[in-house]
C-alpha cells in the first residue's frame, strides 16, 4: 500500500511539473501534429506499392510515427532528472522512507501518459485525412506503445543517475535514438533492407514494437508478430526496470 | 546525556580509474542526544561522505553505524524514520511551491492529508515562511529557500537532524538568523549533526565538535576546552586558531613562509 500511495504522490508531482511548463506542454501537443503536416503530404505517391500495405498508405506509417514518438518521450527524459540531482531533490526523497521504485516510476508513468496523450492526438487528427481505425487493434497498440515508452524512459533516467551530466547524456541518447530509429523500419519498411540489416532489426525492441503496431493497424492482423512484440518488449521492460531501480537505490553520490 | 548516533571505524573509499581514493577512514563519532554536535573539517576531509553514510545515501564499505539504536545495514528503513536531511544544494522543488512541497514530504512520511496540512502550517508558522506557502522557489530570498529546506528536513520530526553547511552563501543577517532557527530546534529537543566551514558559526552553535581531516576524525570537545587546551596564559585562541594547528594547515604555511 505505500508503494500505491507513494506512486500516485510522485506521479501527481511529475504531472504537475510538466503541466507547469509550458513549453512542454505546447510541444507535447504539436509535435504530433507536425509530423502529420509534414509527413503525411509525402505519401500520396506511395499509395497502391505493395511495401506499404495494399490498402491504406496512413494506416502503414503512423505506426511507426507512434513509436518514433514513444521512443522519443522516453529516452530524453533523463535530462530533466539531472536537474533534480542538482536541485538535491532525489537526494531528498532518498532520505524518505519512500518507495524507491514509486519514485522511478511516478516519473516513467507521467512520461508514458504524456506519449499516450500525443498517440492519441495523432491518430484523432489522421482520421480525417483517411486512416481506418479497428478498435481491437488499437486496444492492443496501446499497451505496446506504453511499455516501450517506459522501457526508454526507464532506461534515461537510470543514464542520468550513472552519469549526472548532460555533456554524457547528450551524446549517449543521441547516438542510440539514431541507430534504433532507422533500424526499426520507422520510415521504410525492413523488409527492404538486406539480410544482415533485418537480422540486426530483431535485437531492437523499436522494431518489434513497429511491426505489431503496423499489423494492428491494417485489415489483415498477424497474431505471430502482435505475439513476437509482447514477448520481446514485456521482458524488456521487467529486465531495464530492475537495472533502473537497482540504480536508484545505490548510485547517486 | 543519552547517545543518539555512535560510528566505529567507519570507512568509503572511491574509485576513479586504477586509484582507490580512501575519502573516509577510520571515523569514530559519538552524538548524544539534544545536543548540536558541529562536524568541522577542511574541502576534501570527507565530511559530506561521512553525512551521505550516516543518512543512508551511501553504503559504507566498513565500519558500524547505529543511529537511535538502529543497526544502518539491518534497518536503514527505520533510521529514515527518525533522521532528517538537509543537503548543501538543499531540495526544494523548484517547480513547487513551498505548501505543495511540505504536504508531499509529509505524505511521504506516511502522514494523512489532514496531519500533512497541520504540520506544513506548523513549521511555516514556526520558520516564518508563511509569506512564501504559495509561491515557488525562483522567487524566494536565499534565506527563505534556505529556510524551506530546514522545514522539509524537519516534517518528520526527526531525532536527529542533518545539516550540511546550512549558512553557506547566506548574507550575514540571514545567516544569524538562521542560527537563532538552529537553536530553537536544539531548545525543542531535536539533536542537530552540523557541517560547516565557518569557524565562528561552529564556535557560536555547536555545544561539541569534531574535527575532521584527511578521512579522519582528528579532534573532538567542547569549543572551550579545545580552544582553551592551545591558549597560552594571556592569548584566547580562537577556535580558528584550533582548527589550523590540528589540521596541519599552520605547518605547511609556515613551511612556504
Amino acid at each position: 500500500m505505500t508503494f500505491l500511495s507513494n506512486l500516485q504522490l510522485f506521479y501527481s508531482r511529475k504531472i504537475r511539473e510538466a503541466l507547469r511548463n509550458p513549453a512542454f506542454v505546447m510541444m507535447t501537443l504539436t509535435i504530433p501534429l507536425l509530423y502529420l503536416l509534414l509527413f503525411a503530404p509525402m505519401l500520396k505517391r506511395f499509395t497502391g506499392m505493395a511495401e506499404f500495405g495494399s490498402t491504406n498508405v496512413l494506416n502503414f506509417f503512423l505506426p511507426g510515427m507512434i513509436v518514433v514518438l514513444a521512443v522519443f518521450g522516453g529516452l530524453f527524459v533523463g535530462f530533466g532528472m539531472i536537474d533534480e540531482i542538482r536541485q538535491g531533490v532525489i537526494e531528498r526523497f532518498r532520505v524518505t522512507p519512500a518507495s524507491r521504485l514509486a519514485l522511478l516510476f511516478g516519473a516513467v508513468l507521467r512520461d508514458v501518459t504524456s506519449v499516450m496523450v500525443q498517440a492519441i492526438i495523432i491518430i484523432a487528427v489522421a482520421i480525417p485525412f483517411g486512416l481506418k481505425v479497428n478498435i481491437p487493434g488499437l486496444l492492443l497498440i496501446f499497451p505496446l506503445i506504453a511499455m516501450l515508452t517506459a522501457i526508454f524512459s526507464a532506461f534515461s533516467y537510470a543514464l542520468a543517475l550513472i552519469f549526472k551530466s548532460e555533456d554524457a547524456l547528450a551524446p549517449i541518447t543521441q547516438g542510440i535514438s539514431m541507430p534504433i530509429t532507422l533500424l526499426a523500419g520507422f520510415l521504410l519498411p525492413m523488409s527492404l533492407a538486406p539480410g544482415w540489416l533485418q537480422v540486426a532489426a530483431h535485437f531492437n525492441p523499436v522494431y518489434y514494437a513497429i511491426e505489431a503496431s503496423r499489423t494492428l493497424m491494417s485489415d489483415h492482423i498477424d497474431a505471430q508478430v502482435v505475439m513476437e512484440a509482447y514477448a520481446f518488449l514485456i521482458p524488456l521492460l521487467g529486465l531495464v526496470s530492475w537495472w533502473a531501480i537497482r540504480k536508484f537505490k545505490t548510485v547517486i553520490s | 546525556m543519552s547517545q543518539i548516533l555512535y560510528t566505529s571505524g567507519l570507512q568509503k573509499s572511491y574509485k576513479t580509474g586504477k586509484e582507490t581514493i580512501p575519502a573516509v577512514n577510520g571515523v569514530d563519532l559519538e552524538v548524544f542526544s539534544g545536543e548540536i554536535f558541529g562536524f568541522l573539517g577542511p574541502n576534501g576531509a570527507g565530511k559530506t561522505t561521512t553525512l551521505r553514510m550516516l543518512t543512508t545515501l551511501l553504503q559504507p564499505d566498513a565500519g558500524e553505524v547505529s543511529i537511535c539504536s538502529y543497526d544502518l545495514y539491518q534497518q536503514p528503513e527505520k533510521i529514515r524514520e527518525v533522521i532528517g536531511y538537509v543537503s548543501q544544494s538543499g531540495g526544494a522543488d523548484k517547480d513547487a511551491t513551498a505548501w505543495e512541497d511540505l504536504i508531499l514530504q509529509a505524505r511521504l512520511y506516511g502522514m494523512s492529508k489532514r496531519e500533512a496540512a497541520a504540520r506544513a502550517s506548523d513549521l511555516l508558522a514556526a520558520l516564518g515562511l508563511e509569506s512564501i506557502a504559495d509561491r515557488r522557489p525562483a522567487t524566494y530570498s536565499g534565506g527563505q529557500k534556505r529556510r524551506l529546506d530546514i522545514a522539509i528536513g524537519m516534517i518528520n520530526r526527526p531525532k536527529i537532524l542533518f545539516l550540511d553547511e546550512p549558512t553557506t552563501g547566506l548574507d550575514p543577517h540571514s545567516r544569524e538568523q538562521l542560527w537563532d532557527e538552529v537553536r530553537k530546534l536544539r531548545d525543542l529537543g531535536t539533536t542537530i549533526f552540523l557541517t560547516t566551514h565557518y569557524m565562528e558559526e561552529a564556535d557560536a552553535l555547536s555545544d561539541r565538535i569534531a574535527i575532521m581531516d584527511q578521512g579522519q576524525i582528528v579532534l573532538t570537545g567542547t569549543p572551550a576546552s579545545l580552544k582553551d587546551a592551545i591558549s597560552s596564559s594571556g592569548t584566547q585562541a580562537s577556535l580558528n586558531d584550533v582548527f589550523l594547528q590540528h589540521t596541519g594547515r599552520y605547518n605547511k604555511s609556515a613551511q612556504i613562509a
